[in-house]
Protein backbone atom coordinates (compact mmCIF):
# COMPACT_ATOMS: atom_id res chain seq x y z
CA UNK A 1 0.00 0.00 0.00
CA UNK A 2 3.04 2.50 -1.23
CA UNK A 3 -0.09 5.58 -0.85
CA UNK A 4 -0.49 5.23 3.02
CA UNK A 5 3.45 4.50 3.72
CA UNK A 6 3.98 7.94 1.28
CA UNK A 7 1.64 9.08 3.86
CA UNK A 8 3.35 7.88 6.93
CA UNK A 9 6.67 8.72 5.74
CA UNK A 10 5.29 12.54 5.07
CA UNK A 11 4.19 12.83 8.65
CA UNK A 12 7.30 11.23 10.08
CA UNK A 13 9.36 13.77 8.61
CA UNK A 14 7.77 16.87 10.86
CA UNK A 15 7.68 14.90 13.78
CA UNK A 16 9.97 14.83 16.79
CA UNK A 17 12.99 12.52 16.30
CA UNK A 18 12.78 10.43 19.74
CA UNK A 19 9.20 9.98 19.22
CA UNK A 20 8.94 9.04 15.15
CA UNK A 21 8.59 5.48 15.76
CA UNK A 22 6.53 5.23 18.41
CA UNK A 23 3.63 8.08 16.93
CA UNK A 24 3.78 6.35 13.29
CA UNK A 25 3.40 2.96 14.30
CA UNK A 26 0.32 4.30 15.98
CA UNK A 27 -0.74 6.05 13.27
CA UNK A 28 -0.34 3.46 11.19
CA UNK A 29 -2.20 1.08 13.33
CA UNK A 30 -5.37 2.96 13.19
CA UNK A 31 -5.42 3.89 9.46
CA UNK A 32 -4.45 0.17 8.62
CA UNK A 33 -7.55 -0.79 10.97
CA UNK A 34 -9.45 1.48 9.30
CA UNK A 35 -8.86 0.16 5.79
CA UNK A 36 -9.62 -3.50 7.41
CA UNK A 37 -13.00 -2.19 8.52
CA UNK A 38 -13.88 -0.60 5.42
CA UNK A 39 -12.92 -3.69 2.92
CA UNK A 40 -14.57 -5.96 5.35
CA UNK A 41 -17.86 -3.96 5.23
CA UNK A 42 -17.30 -3.98 1.32
CA UNK A 43 -16.33 -7.49 0.82
CA UNK A 44 -13.22 -6.41 -1.52
CA UNK A 45 -9.98 -4.86 -1.50
CA UNK A 46 -9.60 -0.89 -1.25
CA UNK A 47 -8.36 1.04 -4.41
CA UNK A 48 -6.13 3.79 -3.95
CA UNK A 49 -8.68 6.55 -4.56
CA UNK A 50 -10.59 5.31 -1.37
CA UNK A 51 -7.20 4.58 0.40
CA UNK A 52 -7.06 8.30 -0.12
CA UNK A 53 -9.94 9.55 1.13
CA UNK A 54 -9.71 7.45 4.19
CA UNK A 55 -6.04 9.65 4.43
CA UNK A 56 -7.49 12.67 3.46
CA UNK A 57 -10.25 12.78 6.44
CA UNK A 58 -6.85 12.82 8.66
CA UNK A 59 -5.76 15.85 7.55
CA UNK A 60 -2.47 17.11 5.67
CA UNK A 61 0.79 15.65 7.15
CA UNK A 62 2.46 18.65 8.48
CA UNK A 63 -0.88 19.52 10.15
CA UNK A 64 -1.64 15.81 11.66
CA UNK A 65 2.27 15.88 12.80
CA UNK A 66 1.90 19.63 14.08
CA UNK A 67 -0.63 18.02 16.52
CA UNK A 68 1.91 16.02 18.28
CA UNK A 69 4.32 18.81 18.98
CA UNK A 70 3.66 21.39 22.28
CA UNK A 71 2.21 24.91 21.20
CA UNK A 72 5.11 26.93 19.40
CA UNK A 73 4.90 31.12 19.14
CA UNK A 74 8.30 33.22 18.59
CA UNK A 75 6.43 36.19 20.69
CA UNK A 76 2.84 34.41 22.85
CA UNK A 77 -0.15 35.93 23.26
CA UNK A 78 0.83 38.04 26.25
CA UNK A 79 3.62 40.07 25.08
CA UNK A 80 1.71 40.47 20.97
CA UNK A 81 0.10 43.44 21.66
CA UNK A 82 2.99 45.39 23.17
CA UNK A 83 5.18 44.19 20.81
CA UNK A 84 2.64 45.74 17.69
CA UNK A 85 2.55 48.72 19.73
CA UNK A 86 6.12 49.30 19.48
CA UNK A 87 6.10 48.41 15.70
CA UNK A 88 3.48 51.20 15.32
CA UNK A 89 5.00 53.60 17.00
CA UNK A 90 8.49 52.99 14.82
CA UNK A 91 6.47 53.42 11.79
CA UNK A 92 4.44 56.93 13.47
CA UNK A 93 7.80 58.32 14.80
CA UNK A 94 10.41 57.33 12.46
CA UNK A 95 9.40 55.62 9.21
CA UNK A 96 6.32 57.02 8.55
CA UNK A 97 8.01 60.52 8.45
CA UNK A 98 11.55 59.28 6.42
CA UNK A 99 8.70 57.45 3.42
CA UNK A 100 6.75 61.18 3.74
CA UNK A 101 10.01 62.87 2.95
CA UNK A 102 11.33 60.39 0.35
CA UNK A 103 7.69 60.59 -1.49
CA UNK A 104 7.89 64.75 -1.21
CA UNK A 105 11.52 64.63 -1.86
CA UNK A 106 10.76 62.50 -5.34
CA UNK A 107 7.63 65.10 -5.97
CA UNK A 108 8.63 68.58 -5.57
CA UNK A 109 12.74 68.48 -5.28
CA UNK A 110 13.40 65.06 -7.74
CA UNK A 111 15.44 62.35 -7.86
CA UNK A 112 16.13 61.90 -4.19
CA UNK A 113 13.59 58.76 -3.78
CA UNK A 114 15.69 56.14 -5.49
CA UNK A 115 18.27 56.64 -3.24
CA UNK A 116 16.21 56.38 -0.17
CA UNK A 117 14.33 53.52 -0.84
CA UNK A 118 17.07 51.08 0.02
CA UNK A 119 18.40 52.67 3.16
CA UNK A 120 14.68 52.83 3.65
CA UNK A 121 13.98 49.13 3.02
CA UNK A 122 17.43 48.01 4.98
CA UNK A 123 16.78 50.27 8.28
CA UNK A 124 12.50 48.71 8.49
CA UNK A 125 14.14 45.14 7.91
CA UNK A 126 16.54 45.71 10.99
CA UNK A 127 14.03 47.22 12.73
CA UNK A 128 11.46 44.29 12.32
CA UNK A 129 14.39 41.77 13.14
CA UNK A 130 15.88 43.83 16.30
CA UNK A 131 12.48 44.59 17.69
CA UNK A 132 11.04 40.81 17.12
CA UNK A 133 14.17 39.16 18.27
CA UNK A 134 13.89 41.54 21.59
CA UNK A 135 10.34 40.65 21.99
CA UNK A 136 11.67 36.69 21.27
CA UNK A 137 13.99 37.07 23.74
CA UNK A 138 11.56 38.37 26.65
CA UNK A 139 9.23 35.71 25.91
CA UNK A 140 11.55 33.27 26.82
CA UNK A 141 12.75 34.90 29.52
CA UNK A 142 12.23 35.44 33.45
CA UNK A 143 11.06 38.75 32.72
CA UNK A 144 7.77 37.99 30.91
CA UNK A 145 6.88 35.26 33.98
CA UNK A 146 7.22 37.99 36.53
CA UNK A 147 5.35 40.54 34.48
CA UNK A 148 2.54 38.22 33.85
CA UNK A 149 1.95 37.21 37.50
CA UNK A 150 3.24 39.97 39.54
CA UNK A 151 1.08 43.04 38.42
CA UNK A 152 -1.37 44.47 40.75
CA UNK A 153 -4.48 46.96 39.34
CA UNK A 154 -2.80 49.61 41.80
CA UNK A 155 0.41 49.92 40.01
CA UNK A 156 -1.91 50.58 36.32
CA UNK A 157 -1.82 54.26 35.35
CA UNK A 158 -4.52 56.63 36.49
CA UNK A 159 -7.62 57.43 34.37
CA UNK A 160 -7.14 60.02 32.08
CA UNK A 161 -8.55 63.02 32.12
CA UNK A 162 -8.68 64.30 28.45
CA UNK A 163 -9.13 68.17 29.83
CA UNK A 164 -6.17 67.97 32.11
CA UNK A 165 -2.58 68.13 31.03
CA UNK A 166 -0.10 65.80 31.74
CA UNK A 167 2.59 67.40 34.12
CA UNK A 168 5.38 65.08 32.79
CA UNK A 169 4.59 66.37 29.10
CA UNK A 170 4.21 69.69 30.10
CA UNK A 171 7.96 70.19 31.69
CA UNK A 172 9.16 68.48 29.02
CA UNK A 173 7.88 70.82 26.43
CA UNK A 174 9.17 73.74 28.89
CA UNK A 175 12.28 71.88 28.68
CA UNK A 176 12.52 71.88 25.16
CA UNK A 177 11.24 75.29 24.02
CA UNK A 178 14.24 76.49 26.59
CA UNK A 179 16.57 74.45 24.65
CA UNK A 180 15.33 75.62 21.52
CA UNK A 181 15.15 79.33 22.82
CA UNK A 182 18.69 79.41 23.90
CA UNK A 183 20.00 77.98 20.57
CA UNK A 184 18.03 80.28 18.54
CA UNK A 185 19.46 83.57 20.42
CA UNK A 186 22.64 81.87 19.83
CA UNK A 187 23.62 81.01 23.85
CA UNK A 188 23.32 77.53 23.52
CA UNK A 189 25.95 76.26 20.59
CA UNK A 190 26.34 73.33 18.35
CA UNK A 191 30.11 72.27 18.45
CA UNK A 192 31.78 74.01 15.26
CA UNK A 193 33.71 72.46 12.58
CA UNK A 194 37.07 74.39 12.53
CA UNK A 195 37.26 76.70 9.60
CA UNK A 196 32.77 75.96 8.69
CA UNK A 197 30.60 78.47 9.58
CA UNK A 198 27.23 77.43 9.60
CA UNK A 199 24.31 80.14 9.70
CA UNK A 200 20.82 80.42 9.09
CA UNK A 201 20.01 81.09 5.61
CA UNK A 202 18.84 84.44 4.28
CA UNK A 203 15.48 82.57 3.78
CA UNK A 204 15.36 81.75 7.61
CA UNK A 205 16.49 84.37 9.27
CA UNK A 206 14.20 86.86 7.95
CA UNK A 207 11.42 85.05 10.40
CA UNK A 208 14.20 85.46 13.39
CA UNK A 209 12.12 87.36 15.29
CA UNK A 210 8.56 85.87 14.67
CA UNK A 211 10.02 82.47 15.46
CA UNK A 212 11.52 84.04 18.78
CA UNK A 213 7.86 84.84 19.65
CA UNK A 214 6.09 81.89 18.73
CA UNK A 215 8.94 79.91 21.17
CA UNK A 216 8.44 82.18 23.77
CA UNK A 217 4.53 81.63 23.66
CA UNK A 218 5.08 78.16 23.15
CA UNK A 219 7.59 77.99 26.06
CA UNK A 220 5.49 80.24 28.28
CA UNK A 221 2.19 77.98 27.46
CA UNK A 222 3.93 74.80 28.69
CA UNK A 223 5.38 76.57 31.50
CA UNK A 224 1.37 78.18 32.61
CA UNK A 225 0.30 74.16 31.55
CA UNK A 226 2.37 72.49 34.45
CA UNK A 227 1.03 74.97 36.81
CA UNK A 228 -2.38 74.86 35.72
CA UNK A 229 -3.50 71.46 34.20
CA UNK A 230 -6.85 71.72 33.54
CA UNK A 231 -7.52 73.10 30.36
CA UNK A 232 -9.83 75.93 29.45
CA UNK A 233 -11.39 77.38 26.20
CA UNK A 234 -9.46 80.57 26.25
CA UNK A 235 -6.25 78.80 26.40
CA UNK A 236 -6.75 76.15 24.15
CA UNK A 237 -8.05 78.70 22.21
CA UNK A 238 -4.27 80.69 22.31
CA UNK A 239 -2.22 77.57 21.89
CA UNK A 240 -4.71 76.93 18.99
CA UNK A 241 -3.04 79.90 17.32
CA UNK A 242 0.17 79.53 18.41
CA UNK A 243 0.07 75.90 17.26
CA UNK A 244 -1.14 77.05 14.01
CA UNK A 245 1.19 79.65 13.29
CA UNK A 246 4.30 77.26 14.24
CA UNK A 247 2.85 75.10 11.60
CA UNK A 248 2.51 77.50 9.20
CA UNK A 249 6.64 78.29 9.54
CA UNK A 250 7.54 74.91 9.76
CA UNK A 251 5.05 74.28 6.40
CA UNK A 252 7.26 77.11 4.90
CA UNK A 253 10.59 75.58 6.06
CA UNK A 254 9.13 72.75 3.60
CA UNK A 255 8.47 74.28 0.59
CA UNK A 256 12.01 76.15 0.61
CA UNK A 257 13.40 72.53 0.69
CA UNK A 258 10.77 71.07 -1.72
CA UNK A 259 11.71 73.98 -4.09
CA UNK A 260 15.39 73.00 -3.94
CA UNK A 261 16.33 75.95 -1.53
CA UNK A 262 18.58 75.74 1.26
CA UNK A 263 18.00 76.38 5.29
CA UNK A 264 21.45 76.82 6.11
CA UNK A 265 24.55 78.86 4.88
CA UNK A 266 27.64 76.72 5.33
CA UNK A 267 31.02 79.59 4.49
CA UNK A 268 34.60 77.91 4.90
CA UNK A 269 37.97 79.02 3.23
CA UNK A 270 38.52 75.90 1.87
CA UNK A 271 35.43 74.46 1.15
CA UNK A 272 35.11 74.70 -2.79
CA UNK A 273 31.13 75.83 -4.02
CA UNK A 274 30.59 72.18 -4.64
CA UNK A 275 31.47 71.37 -1.39
CA UNK A 276 29.61 74.22 0.27
CA UNK A 277 26.37 73.40 -1.95
CA UNK A 278 26.67 69.69 -0.94
CA UNK A 279 27.24 70.61 2.93
CA UNK A 280 23.75 72.79 2.53
CA UNK A 281 22.15 70.23 0.64
CA UNK A 282 23.02 67.45 3.28
CA UNK A 283 21.90 69.42 6.39
CA UNK A 284 18.81 70.69 4.67
CA UNK A 285 17.70 67.05 3.56
CA UNK A 286 19.32 65.52 6.46
CA UNK A 287 17.15 64.32 9.45
CA UNK A 288 16.20 67.88 10.58
CA UNK A 289 13.85 67.59 7.62
CA UNK A 290 12.27 64.41 9.20
CA UNK A 291 11.96 66.74 12.41
CA UNK A 292 10.42 69.52 10.99
CA UNK A 293 7.84 67.33 8.91
CA UNK A 294 7.42 65.61 12.08
CA UNK A 295 6.57 68.89 14.09
CA UNK A 296 4.89 69.94 10.95
CA UNK A 297 2.32 66.83 11.86
CA UNK A 298 2.36 67.44 15.49
CA UNK A 299 1.31 71.38 15.35
CA UNK A 300 -1.49 70.56 12.41
CA UNK A 301 -3.08 67.54 15.08
CA UNK A 302 -2.13 70.15 18.09
CA UNK A 303 -4.14 72.95 16.32
CA UNK A 304 -7.01 70.14 15.58
CA UNK A 305 -7.58 68.91 19.66
CA UNK A 306 -6.77 73.05 20.64
CA UNK A 307 -9.88 74.28 18.51
CA UNK A 308 -11.77 71.03 19.89
CA UNK A 309 -11.13 72.30 23.42
CA UNK A 310 -12.08 75.73 22.83
CA UNK A 311 -14.88 74.92 21.21
CA UNK A 312 -15.94 73.79 24.65
CA UNK A 313 -15.79 69.96 22.60
CA UNK A 314 -13.76 66.69 24.15
CA UNK A 315 -10.38 66.31 22.28
CA UNK A 316 -9.99 62.60 19.89
CA UNK A 317 -8.91 60.22 21.83
CA UNK A 318 -7.15 58.22 19.99
CA UNK A 319 -3.45 56.96 20.88
CA UNK A 320 -1.11 57.10 18.30
CA UNK A 321 -2.64 61.08 17.81
CA UNK A 322 -1.89 61.50 21.97
CA UNK A 323 1.05 60.53 21.34
CA UNK A 324 1.90 62.46 18.31
CA UNK A 325 0.89 65.57 19.96
CA UNK A 326 2.07 64.82 23.14
CA UNK A 327 -0.73 65.07 25.19
CA UNK B 1 -24.20 48.33 18.42
CA UNK B 2 -22.47 45.93 15.55
CA UNK B 3 -24.58 43.43 13.41
CA UNK B 4 -24.34 40.42 12.62
CA UNK B 5 -22.44 38.72 10.04
CA UNK B 6 -24.75 37.51 7.49
CA UNK B 7 -22.31 35.82 5.21
CA UNK B 8 -23.10 31.65 5.40
CA UNK B 9 -20.45 30.72 4.60
CA UNK B 10 -18.69 32.62 7.32
CA UNK B 11 -21.18 31.70 9.62
CA UNK B 12 -21.48 28.03 9.19
CA UNK B 13 -16.92 28.44 9.55
CA UNK B 14 -17.14 30.12 12.83
CA UNK B 15 -20.62 27.47 13.97
CA UNK B 16 -17.86 24.79 13.07
CA UNK B 17 -15.40 26.23 15.10
CA UNK B 18 -17.36 27.45 18.02
CA UNK B 19 -18.71 23.64 17.95
CA UNK B 20 -14.83 22.21 18.40
CA UNK B 21 -14.08 24.81 20.90
CA UNK B 22 -17.00 23.12 22.94
CA UNK B 23 -15.97 19.75 22.39
CA UNK B 24 -12.83 19.92 22.80
CA UNK B 25 -13.47 20.32 26.65
CA UNK B 26 -15.53 17.57 26.86
CA UNK B 27 -13.46 15.22 24.83
CA UNK B 28 -10.76 14.96 28.01
CA UNK B 29 -14.12 13.53 29.92
CA UNK B 30 -15.35 11.26 27.49
CA UNK B 31 -11.67 9.83 27.16
CA UNK B 32 -11.35 9.77 30.53
CA UNK B 33 -14.13 7.80 30.84
CA UNK B 34 -14.37 5.58 28.50
CA UNK B 35 -10.19 4.35 29.70
CA UNK B 36 -11.94 2.99 32.50
CA UNK B 37 -11.67 0.02 30.94
CA UNK B 38 -8.56 -1.07 28.96
CA UNK B 39 -8.23 0.14 25.10
CA UNK B 40 -6.64 0.75 22.24
CA UNK B 41 -7.16 4.07 20.60
CA UNK B 42 -9.04 2.63 17.06
CA UNK B 43 -11.24 0.85 19.31
CA UNK B 44 -11.89 3.91 21.77
CA UNK B 45 -12.46 6.01 18.67
CA UNK B 46 -15.18 3.93 17.16
CA UNK B 47 -16.38 3.55 20.84
CA UNK B 48 -16.50 7.17 21.22
CA UNK B 49 -18.15 7.71 17.55
CA UNK B 50 -20.65 4.98 17.75
CA UNK B 51 -22.19 7.32 20.97
CA UNK B 52 -22.25 10.60 18.89
CA UNK B 53 -18.78 12.04 19.93
CA UNK B 54 -16.85 11.58 16.35
CA UNK B 55 -13.18 12.12 16.53
CA UNK B 56 -10.41 12.00 14.22
CA UNK B 57 -7.01 10.37 14.88
CA UNK B 58 -5.18 13.57 14.61
CA UNK B 59 -6.85 15.29 17.89
CA UNK B 60 -7.29 11.37 19.90
CA UNK B 61 -3.55 10.03 19.59
CA UNK B 62 -2.07 13.62 20.47
CA UNK B 63 -4.22 14.20 23.25
CA UNK B 64 -3.77 10.41 24.64
CA UNK B 65 -0.31 11.04 25.01
CA UNK B 66 -0.70 14.58 26.29
CA UNK B 67 -3.31 12.90 28.76
CA UNK B 68 -0.17 9.83 29.61
CA UNK B 69 2.48 12.79 29.96
CA UNK B 70 0.23 14.35 32.57
CA UNK B 71 0.37 10.99 34.59
CA UNK B 72 -3.84 10.62 33.71
CA UNK B 73 -3.24 7.50 31.18
CA UNK B 74 -1.02 4.74 31.34
CA UNK B 75 0.36 2.60 28.10
CA UNK B 76 1.43 -0.22 26.76
CA UNK B 77 2.67 -1.98 23.37
CA UNK B 78 0.85 -5.23 23.26
CA UNK B 79 0.03 -8.21 20.23
CA UNK B 80 -3.45 -8.83 19.28
CA UNK B 81 -4.81 -10.62 16.49
CA UNK B 82 -1.32 -10.34 15.18
CA UNK B 83 -0.94 -6.79 15.13
CA UNK B 84 1.48 -4.51 17.67
CA UNK B 85 -1.13 -2.15 19.31
CA UNK B 86 -1.18 0.54 21.90
CA UNK B 87 -3.08 -0.23 24.52
CA UNK B 88 -4.56 2.51 27.29
CA UNK B 89 -5.92 2.33 30.37
CA UNK B 90 -6.53 5.32 33.33
CA UNK B 91 -4.59 5.59 36.18
CA UNK B 92 -5.24 6.26 39.95
CA UNK B 93 -4.33 9.86 39.59
CA UNK B 94 -6.37 9.66 36.05
CA UNK B 95 -9.08 8.61 38.27
CA UNK B 96 -9.02 11.07 41.18
CA UNK B 97 -9.36 14.04 38.02
CA UNK B 98 -12.01 12.05 36.61
CA UNK B 99 -13.81 12.40 39.59
CA UNK B 100 -13.29 16.09 40.20
CA UNK B 101 -13.93 16.75 36.52
CA UNK B 102 -17.37 15.14 36.34
CA UNK B 103 -18.81 16.82 38.94
CA UNK B 104 -17.52 20.37 37.52
CA UNK B 105 -19.53 19.09 34.42
CA UNK B 106 -22.57 18.55 36.44
CA UNK B 107 -21.92 21.84 37.63
CA UNK B 108 -21.71 23.29 34.74
CA UNK B 109 -23.98 21.36 33.27
CA UNK B 110 -26.88 22.74 36.29
CA UNK B 111 -25.70 26.38 35.71
CA UNK B 112 -26.14 26.05 31.97
CA UNK B 113 -29.40 24.54 32.36
CA UNK B 114 -30.57 27.51 34.53
CA UNK B 115 -29.31 29.83 32.10
CA UNK B 116 -31.35 28.84 29.70
CA UNK B 117 -34.75 28.57 31.84
CA UNK B 118 -34.24 31.85 32.18
CA UNK B 119 -33.52 32.74 28.96
CA UNK B 120 -36.35 30.65 27.49
CA UNK B 121 -34.16 28.19 25.66
CA UNK B 122 -34.76 25.53 28.28
CA UNK B 123 -35.39 21.98 27.43
CA UNK B 124 -38.89 21.62 29.52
Amino acid sequence: MEILDRYLQAVKFWLPSEQKQDIIAELSEDIRSQIEDKESELGRTLNDAEVETILKKGGPPMLVAQRYLPQRYLIGPALFPMYWFVLRLGWLFFYGPWLILGIGASLFAGGHFQGLLEPFFRAVLINFAAITGVFALIERSQAKTRWVTEWSPRKLPAVRDPNQVSRTSSISELAWYLMLLLWWVNVLRIPAIPGVSITMAPAVSHLYWPILALILCQGVIAGVNAVRRQWNPRRAALRGIVDGLSFLVVGYFLLIWAQGGTLVAVTGAKLSSADIAAAQKGITYGWSVVLLIWAAVSYAARTVQDARRAANKPPIRNWALRLLVGD
Amino acid sequence: MTQGNANPNENGALLENLRLELRRGCLVLAVLAELRNEQYGYTLRKGLAERGLEVDEGTLYPLLRRLESQGLLASEWREEEKRNKRFYKITRDGKLVLKQLLAEWQGIGHALDEVLKESGHGNS
